[in-house]
C-alpha cells in the first residue's frame, strides 16, 4: 500500500517521451564515433569456404566415415582373429603377442604345447610359421584359469561356425586356414576394348572426311561447264597417271558403268562399285560436282571408371558391387549430316569372385557376373552441311536411352603394393545382352568384347 | 512494438545508418529520463552525446533476450552517466543529513497530474532529493542501495526521499514554486 504511489508514478512514466530533443546531439555523437576506435564494430574473419561447401565438406566426410566404419563393423564379425586377439590379451602378456593370438584362435592356449605340435604335422602350411612360434611359447608366467577359460569361452562362442575349434582332451589341433578375406573398395579404369569382329572378313566401315579423295572437287567451279557427262574426269590408272592407291569406283550402277573387265583380269582395280571391296571405303557415288552421298558409322572403344566394393562370403567367395560409369561416343555421317553422338551409362555390377590361388603378396582370381546400366545422359552434336558450303550445328538430348545389360567374366592377377593396398589387372570377356537399338553404340553393334582393366584394391581391416 | 534485433545485429556491424536510426528511436524517451536527473540543457547534451556513445561503443558486448531489454540497457546506462555527471559537476548535491525525520507514510497522489507536470516538479528538485527520488522511485532501488551508490547514509537517503515527496507535493499543488524557491524551501526544511 505503501508502495503504490511509487507504482502508480513509475506506470504514469511508462514510455514517457520528451517532446523537445537536443539540438545537434546526433551530429555530436558521429563526431565521437569517427574519433573513436571501432570498438563496437566486430569485424567477421573471412571464412576461406563459404557456410555452404564448408558444410558440404562435413557432411561428405562424416558420410565417408561412417561408410567406413559401417563397413567395417558389418564384417569386423568375420575376423574372429580379432575377436580371440581381444580376448587373449585379457589372459596374459604373454598372449599378446602376434603368434599367440593366432594360436588361441586354435585353441592352444588349452592345450599342452607338446600335444600341438605333434598333431599340427597334417595341417595347412600356412600354419607351420604358427607351430614354431608356438613351441618357443611358454606360459611361464600364464594367466589364471580362470581367465584361460573365459578366454576360451569367448573364442568358443565367435568361432561356432566357422573354425573347427578342440576339445580339452583332444590333441586335435583346429585347421587354421589360409589368411581369411577382407572387404575392399576397389577403383579401376578399363578401356583397352578389343572387339570380337576384328575376325570377321566382312566390310567394315571407316570414318572419313567428306570428299577425301583429292580428284573430286568440293564444290562446282563456276568457269568449268558443266559437261553432259556427269562421270568425273578420273585418270585412267592404267595410263600410268593414275592416282596412287587405285582408284574408286564412283558409280553405281547403270549405263555409265565403266567397262567391264576385257582381259586385264589382273587389274584389280576395274570393278564393280557394287562389289565392294575389302578394305576400302564405301562410298555411294552421286555425280559430279557434288558432294558425293557418303554414309559412315564409327563406334569409339568406351572407357569404364569404376568403384567396386567386394564383401566376402567365405574364405575364397566374395560378392562384388559398385558403380561404373561409362561413355559411347559414336560418329555418323550421311549425306551432308555428321552427327556425333555421346552416352553416358552408370551401371552397378552385380558379381561372385572367387580366388583361385595366391601366395603372400599376390592373388589369382576370377570372377563373373552381368552389369545392369542405366542411361544417364546422351546427346548428339549434329552438323549439317547447308548449299552454299556453310554449316549448321544443332544439339539435341537423346531421351528413352535404352537400360544396358551385359554378362561378364574375368580372370584377375592381384599383388600387393603397400600393407592394406593391392593393384589388379582384370581382363573380362563380356557379353552385350541386347537390349534395343533405339541408339546404336559400340555395344549394340559388338556383343562380344574384351575388356582389359586396371585398378587399385584397399583392404579394409587388419 | 519494435523489434530491436534487426537494427542492434546492423549497430553491431558498425552500420551508421542502423546506429542513427536507433538513435532516433530511443532518443526521446532517454532524454526524458536524463531530464529527471539533470536540468539544464546543455548539461542533458552532454550526459546524453557520453550515453550515446558508450552504447554504441559498447553494443558488441549486449546480448538481447528479450525486447525491452535493449530500452532498459540504454535507459542504465543513462542513468549512470548522469549520476556520474553529477557526482563529478555538483558535489554539494548530496547533503548527508543526519536528522531522524520519521520516514513519511503519506502517498504522493499524481493520478489527477499528467506526466509532464509530475517531471516538471521533479526537475525543480534540488539535486540531491532529486537523486534519492529518481533512484528510489523509477530505478527501484533500496535506500541502502542509494546510500551505497551516492555515498550517504540509509537514513538520510530515506530523509532526502520524504522531503522530495513533500515537495514535489507542494510544486504539483502550488504550481508556483521555482527551483530557486525550492532550494529556499530545502533550507528552511534543513533548519
Amino acid at each position: 500500500m505503501a508502495e503504490k504511489w511509487k507504482e502508480n508514478l513509475r506506470s504514469k512514466f511508462d514510455g514517457y517521451e520528451s517532446a523537445d530533443i537536443p539540438d545537434g546531439l546526433w551530429i555530436g555523437i558521429e563526431s565521437r564515433l569517427d574519433a573513436a576506435e571501432p570498438v563496437a564494430q566486430s569485424t567477421k574473419p573471412k571464412r576461406a569456404f563459404s557456410l555452404v561447401w564448408s558444410r558440404s565438406a562435413v557432411a561428405v566426410i562424416l558420410l565417408m566415415v561412417a561408410l567406413n566404419c559401417g563397413m567395417m563393423r558389418c564384417f569386423y564379425t568375420y575376423f574372429e582373429g580379432e575377436t580371440d586377439a581381444k580376448n587373449v590379451s585379457l589372459a596374459s602378456d604373454n598372449l599378446l603377442n602376434v603368434e599367440v593370438r593366432r594360436a588361441s584362435r586354435a585353441r592352444v592356449a588349452e592345450i599342452g604345447r607338446a600335444e600341438i605340435i605333434s598333431n599340427t604335422a597334417e595341417d595347412e602350411d600356412s600354419v607351420s610359421a604358427e607351430k614354431t612360434e608356438v613351441k618357443s611359447v611358454t606360459v611361464s608366467s600364464a594367466p589364471s584359469q580362470e581367465k584361460k577359460d573365459s578366454v576360451v569361452e569367448n573364442n568358443v562362442r565367435s568361432e561356432k561356425k566357422k573354425v573347427w575349434y578342440v576339445s580339452k582332451n583332444s590333441a586335435n589341433i583346429s585347421k587354421t586356414k589360409k589368411a581369411k578375406q577382407k572387404p575392399s573398395v576397389s577403383m579401376f579404369v578399363s578401356g583397352i576394348t578389343v572387339d570380337t569382329d576384328f575376325l570377321d572378313s566382312g566390310d567394315y566401315y571407316a570414318t572419313a572426311p567428306c570428299n577425301s579423295n583429292p580428284d573430286i572437287p568440293d564444290k562446282p567451279n563456276p568457269d568449268i561447264p558443266k559437261p553432259d557427262n556427269p562421270i568425273p574426269d578420273i585418270p585412267n590408272p592404267d595410263d600410268g597417271s593414275g592416282y596412287p592407291g587405285g582408284w574408286v569406283d564412283l558409280f553405281d550402277g547403270g549405263e555409265d558403268d565403266p567397262p567391264s573387265d576385257d582381259g586385264d583380269s589382273e587389274n584389280s582395280d576395274t570393278r564393280s562399285a557394287r562389289t565392294p571391296i575389302p578394305g576400302k571405303p564405301k562410298i555411294d557415288g552421286s555425280g559430279y560436282g557434288n558432294t558425293v552421298e557418303k554414309e559412315y558409322e564409327e563406334h569409339s572403344r568406351p572407357i569404364y571408371f569404376g568403384l567396386e566394393v567386394a564383401f566376402p562370403l567365405d574364405d575364397k567367395w566374395s560378392f562384388q558391387t559398385g558403380l561404373v560409369y561409362s561413355e559411347l561416343c559414336s560418329t555418323f555421317d550421311k549425306g551432308a549430316v555428321h552427327t556425333d553422338q555421346t552416352i553416358s551409362y552408370l551401371n552397378v555390377p552385380l558379381k561372385v569372385g572367387v580366388n583361385l590361388a595366391g601366395g603372400k603378396k599376390w592373388d589369382i582370381y576370377a570372377s563373373g557376373g552381368m552389369m545392369l546400366g542405366v542411361g544417364v545422359s546422351g546427346k548428339a552434336e549434329i552438323q549439317k552441311r547447308l548449299p552454299n558450303y556453310s554449316f549448321e550445328r544443332t544439339t539435341q538430348r537423346l531421351d528413352g536411352i535404352p537400360v544396358a545389360a551385359s554378362l561378364v567374366a574375368s580372370p584377375g592377377f592381384e599383388f600387393r603394393l603397400f600393407r592394406s593396398l593391392n593393384a589388379y589387372v582384370e581382363p573380362s570377356l563380356m557379353y552385350n545382352i541386347p537390349t534395343g537399338r533405339k541408339y546404336r553404340t559400340f555395344n549394340t553393334e559388338n556383343p562380344f568384347v574384351l575388356n582389359f582393366g586396371l585398378g587399385l584394391r584397399y583392404k579394409i581391416g587388419k | 512494438m519494435i523489434d530491436y534485433r534487426l537494427i542492434i545485429d546492423q549497430v553491431k556491424s558498425g552500420n551508421r545508418r542502423a546506429m542513427q536510426q536507433l538513435y532516433s528511436l530511443t532518443i526521446r524517451y532517454l532524454t526524458a529520463v536524463c531530464q529527471r536527473y539533470i536540468v539544464g540543457e546543455d548539461d542533458v547534451k552532454d550526459v546524453l552525446q557520453e550515453s550515446y556513445v558508450k552504447i554504441f561503443m559498447n553494443i558488441g558486448t549486449f546480448q538481447q533476450r528479450e525486447e525491452a531489454t535493449v530500452l532498459s540497457w540504454m535507459t542504465r546506462i543513462v542513468v549512470n552517466e548522469s549520476l556520474m555527471f553529477i557526482r563529478q559537476k555538483e558535489h554539494y548535491a548530496f547533503i548527508d543529513i543526519n536528522d531522524e525525520l520519521p520516514d513519511c507514510e503519506e502517498e504522493l497522489e499524481v493520478e489527477e497530474f499528467s506526466a509532464d507536470d509530475i517531471l516538471k516538479a521533479i526537475m525543480q528538485l534540488p539535486t540531491g532529493y532529486r537523486t534519492v527520488f529518481n533512484l528510489y522511485v523509477f530505478e527501484d532501488k533500496s535506500h541502502r542501495e542509494i546510500a551505497q551508490i551516492l555515498g550517504i547514509g540509509e537514513s538520510s537517503s530515506a530523509s532526502q526521499l520524504n522531503r522530495a515527496k513533500k515537495m514535489i507535493r507542494s510544486i504539483l499543488y502550488n504550481n508556483k514554486i521555482s527551483y530557486a524557491d525550492g532550494r529556499e524551501m530545502e533550507r528552511k526544511l534543513a533548519e
